[in-house]
């Protein structure tokens, strides 16, 4: 536990928090992400194995963050009980982001034939109108889904650290929790991808640029593709950690801000530990 | 677990100062607002400059081009590097982006910085961008210093919070509570730290979800009654106008002592 309470979190020092917390447990949560990444090659149980091996890694997180640190063996008890909620978790937040996806799709479509329907010898004006329509559709599209992820973004968090929660309450409490915080959850990821950056560019974009110097029809392109196939999911590896800790610490500050978590007396150290 | 990087200056004056690092996420924040800025006045200036360098007569032009390119070039540098010495010298180590994000640049000693520090941070700022150099350095080195904060002899500090900025309301009803509170109980068993939590509750509470905010107080509520050897609650009044008598309470014990 930190000697002094956190407080409240600026968005560079959620960023700072969480490398803090990944470089201070390094061995321990590269190695649980190694083997959850290597489970993504087993179909439907290893996806969910990943997910909560993923999911284990920010309970751990947040047990740092709270001052009640938890070994592998503990926490894994605990996160295994939901073992097949962490992925269902995931799928149902896809498919909510797919029909958000679909709906604006049908919109498209709609207008497109709507259009062409009333006006048959519509010239260049209506080309024009059309194209403005669905370049702002687009805009509202993405800005419909990023608002959606932020609102989801703790989603997991719920489920792996507090008991009696399923899907559904995991998200409607991730919902509440960052009601008005969706512009810092924004800033948060941003200022944490450009962090990540310097792994990014080794782990993906330079084997790329490898491959496009190369004649897709060799053997030595195979073998280049293949390293290239082990850096990525070496660095999704590295990285998959960081964003657990981000995630972990954006709860973390939502709980204290929302429900003053981390305001406590002292002697109620003890009681506070069925509170997780 | 320390989260964040701390240090601690002495100046000339023997005195102590303790600073937290601001660390790369903030610096990263700081960075990217400063250079959008920097981008958009960049774009400004480029094209006031392509637009005057057309009114050249044509037959000069062919003559002159490698001059124009020379000067565009030097553009390029004078704005790159002036951004950054004219705001850290005006401001004193601070630029749009680090004013927004609450961070400054000072030397090692403690002292503001001068324009000396600034061109040699904004000097060595291409070099440390290339290939990450200030990002991992920053990580990885304990003081967080790049290139340019390691020749310049300069950190990069967290502002401390504007205290005034923290101030609540309390409501009217409270001081009435709390003489009644000074009176009745031992207000002087509260230590430092418990005041400081009820303060924090005082000042976040507007932004509590409602539910979890009564029951926080009442939780605190029935703590500080026995911590102040309370006999029984005020009638009449609820855990948030408690709290705030009990902050006053203490603050009024504090100077009567």
């Amino acid at each position: 536990m930190t000697s002094k309470p956190l407080g409240l979190l600026t968005i560079g020092n959620v960023v700072n928090a969480s490398i803090r917390l990944y470089s201070s447990n390094f061995g321990r949560y590269f190695r649980l992400s190694i083997f959850a990444h290597l489970w993504l090659l087993v179909p439907i149980y290893g996806w969910a194995k990943y997910c909560t091996e993923v999911a284990l890694i920010s309970r751990l997180c947040f047990g740092e963050l709270t001052g009640q640190p938890e070994s592998n063996t503990e926490a894994r008890t605990q996160v295994n009980k939901k073992f097949w909620t962490f992925l269902l978790l995931a799928i149902a937040i896809g498919i909510r982001l797919f029909l958000v996806y679909l709906g604006f799709n049908i919109l498209v479509l709609a207008i497109f034939f709507a259009a062409f329907t009333i006006f048959p010898n519509a010239g260049i004006v209506l080309g024009i109108v059309i194209g403005l329509l669905f370049f702002g559709i687009f805009i509202a599209m993405i800005i419909i889904a990023v608002g959606l992820i932020s609102r989801w973004f703790v989603a997991e968090l719920p489920l792996a650290v507090e008991t009696g929660f399923d899907t559904n309450r995991s998200m409607n409490r991730s919902w509440q929790l960052t009601k008005s915080s969706v512009g810092r959850i924004q800033g948060i990821v941003l200022v944490a991808f450009l962090v990540t950056l310097p792994i990014q560019s080794v782990t993906s974009v330079v084997p790329r640029f490898a491959l496009i110097a190369l004649d897709p029809g060799s053997s030595i392109y195979w073998v280049v593709y293949a390293i290239s196939l082990i850096f990525s999911l070496g660095g999704g590896a590295i990285v998959m950690p960081f964003w657990q800790a981000v995630k972990a610490v954006i709860y973390f500050d939502l709980r204290n801000r929302r429900e003053g978590l981390d305001l406590q007396l002292r002697d109620q150290v003890a009681d506070s530990a069925d509170r997780g | 677990m320390r989260f964040f990087n701390r240090v601690t200056l002495s100046t000339p004056e023997s005195v102590e100062l303790e600073f937290t690092l601001a660390g790369i996420g903030n610096r990263a924040y700081a960075l990217m607002i400063d250079y959008l800025i920097w981008g958009a006045i960049l774009i400004a200036v480029l094209f006031t400059w392509g637009i005057l360098s057309t009114q050249i007569p044509e037959d000069i032009i062919s003559e002159i081009s490698p001059w124009i390119f020379a000067i565009t070039l030097l553009i390029i540098f004078f704005i790159y590097v002036g951004y950054f010495v004219f705001f850290e010298t005006i401001w004193q180590g601070q630029t749009p982006g680090k004013r927004f994000v609450k961070v400054r640049v000072i030397q090692d000693s403690g002292k503001p910085i001068g324009i000396q520090q600034a061109t040699l941070r904004a000097l060595l700022r291409p070099i440390d961008d290339t290939l990450f150099i200030g990002v991992l350095l920053i990580v990885f080195n304990g003081k967080e210093k790049r290139l340019g904060d390691l020749l310049a002899g300069t950190i990069v500090v967290q502002e401390e919070r504007n205290i005034t900025k923290d101030k609540f309301v309390i409501s009217d009803q409270a001081q009435a509570v709390a003489s009644q509170l000074l009176e009745e109980s031992n207000i002087a068993a509260l230590l430092p730290d418990d005041f400081a939590v009820i303060r924090e509750y005082l000042k976040r509470r507007r932004e509590m979800e409602p539910i979890a905010k009564l029951e926080l107080s009442r939780k605190l509520g029935k703590q500080l009654k026995d911590l102040i050897n309370l006999e029984q609650m005020p009638l009449q009044v609820g855990s948030d106008l408690f709290l705030e008598a009990v902050y006053l309470a203490y603050q009024q014990q504090k100077s009567l002592n």
